[in-house]
């Protein structure tokens, strides 16, 4: 049996060691990065849309999304509108990843087009709310982020998504640190920040997808969201995406 | 912790030991999930936070994400080098595409320019993957990639890849 005093001092002891890491700080990566200075937003131009594919490669290489079909932080979607048909067909090979292969005769068609899909990085997101420890959370930027260390893999934020834009990364990943947590698009964070592009913008060859800050006047994106007719997912369930696209049929979801 | 001393503390007052013991026991159990809460709360756990529906996290996590490396470059840290390739490119019909379209990821080319080449890859497959004939794809692109044009050869034997409609011997259109 401990006394009284000991058991006191042991607390007080763990207090101290407690308040002390507190004032270890972690490094800022970017000295001049202020993210009370950006609010990003994505647009994506389906009718430029060509379907290769070098977008979801490029994401699965930048940000270590395993190589396998399933996992995708973004992927192509090809919806086919056959003559005659009520409802249309929608496939995305390997998401897209090696690109499509022709497998609907032309004649049939009525209208095809492809729908590059991502994490919408919603300004009202439901997958933060639902995350019981904290793990994910929107950045004052606009991002929407998971803690791969504070993530306990519930999947409550795959569920809540109705974009279906988040994943469970698979135990046998090659992210040690992120194996077992729910992973997702973060628009290339850790280059946005740096004042690269994401990227699958930068390596899109039809620049069908377009990333941009609308805090900043010249930008590109702040002048296709003012004044072209843009559409965005799902708008009913009232997510407020910040994905935007452009020549979107009105069927796709 | 003076107060624990409780002997001193009371000679004046007279309390019960009941109430005495309990109230110590009170104050413990308070002290020990002060203490543990502490220990268990990451130390950035709320640090950046101004709205808790939507922004309750570890603000050193925004820090680990920030400071993830790059796999791919930027256009414009190639133009540094190549800078001819580059507007050579940009002149042309290839003008949209970024470097690493098809070269590959290069931020390790450009943190150490000897060794890791990006790769070039001359295979009629990386053409296919946007020239081949698609109904799905937009009107107006250019989709003239079949079997029998070239007869099998390789693209780049007469395409210049930078710029598609410059031909291997210095023919133009």
């Amino acid at each position: 049996m401990i006394s009284r005093r000991k058991l006191l001092t042991v607390i007080a002891a763990l207090a101290g060691f407690a308040s002390l890491r507190k004032t270890v700080k972690a490094q800022e990566p970017t000295e001049n990065y202020d993210w009370n200075k950006h609010y990003y937003a994505f647009v994506v131009d389906t009718n430029k849309c060509i379907g290769c594919g070098r977008c979801v490669r490029a994401c699965k290489i930048e940000n270590e999304v395993p190589m396998l079909p399933f996992f995708f932080r973004t992927w192509v979607e090809r919806w086919v509108w056959l003559e005659g048909h009520e409802e249309p067909n929608v496939d995305s090979p390997n998401g897209g990843f090696d690109g499509f292969p022709p497998e609907y005769d032309e004649r049939a068609i009525s209208k095809s087009y492809f729908v590059p899909k991502l994490c919408n990085h919603c300004a009202r997101p439901p997958c933060v709310q639902v995350c019981p420890v904290g793990a994910t959370y929107m950045t004052k930027d606009g991002v929407i982020l998971v803690d791969e260390k504070y993530c306990i893999g519930c999947r409550y934020c795959i569920q809540a998504c109705p974009y279906g834009a988040r994943y469970l990364y698979p135990f046998d990943g090659p992210r040690e640190s992120r194996r077992g947590t729910a992973d997702k698009c973060t628009w290339c964070y850790h280059r946005i920040t740096r004042g690269y592009k994401p990227a699958c913008v930068e390596v899109c060859p039809t620049q069908a997808r377009k990333f941009g800050d609308l805090m900043d006047p010249e930008d590109e994106i702040r002048k296709i969201i003012e004044e072209e007719r843009i559409q965005v997912l799902k708008p009913e369930m009232g997510t407020k995406p910040k994905v935007f696209y452009l020549g979107l049929d009105s069927e796709v979801r | 912790m003076a107060l624990f001393n409780s002997e001193k503390l009371c000679e004046g007052i007279t309390m019960r030991t009941a109430t005495k013991r309990f109230l110590l026991i009170y104050l413990t159990f308070i002290v020990v999930f002060l203490a543990l809460r502490a220990i268990i709360v990451p130390p950035s756990f709320g640090e950046l936070t101004d709205d808790y529906t939507y922004r309750w996290f570890r603000a050193d996590s925004v820090r680990e994400i920030m400071q993830l490396d790059m796999k791919f470059a930027s256009k414009e840290m190639c133009a540094g080098c190549h800078k001819d390739k580059v507007e050579f490119l940009n002149r042309g019909a290839h003008s949209t595409l970024s470097c690493e379209t098809c070269h590959g990821p290069s931020i390790k080319h450009v943190q150490n320019p000897g060794d890791n080449l990006p790769e070039i890859d001359t295979s009629r497959a990386l053409c296919k993957l946007c020239h081949e004939y698609n109904p799905t794809r937009p009107e107006g692109f250019p989709q003239k990639f079949t079997d029998e044009h070239g007869y099998g050869r390789l693209c780049v034997d007469c395409h210049n890849p930078h710029s598609p409609w410059v031909f291997k011997g210095g023919v133009e259109q």
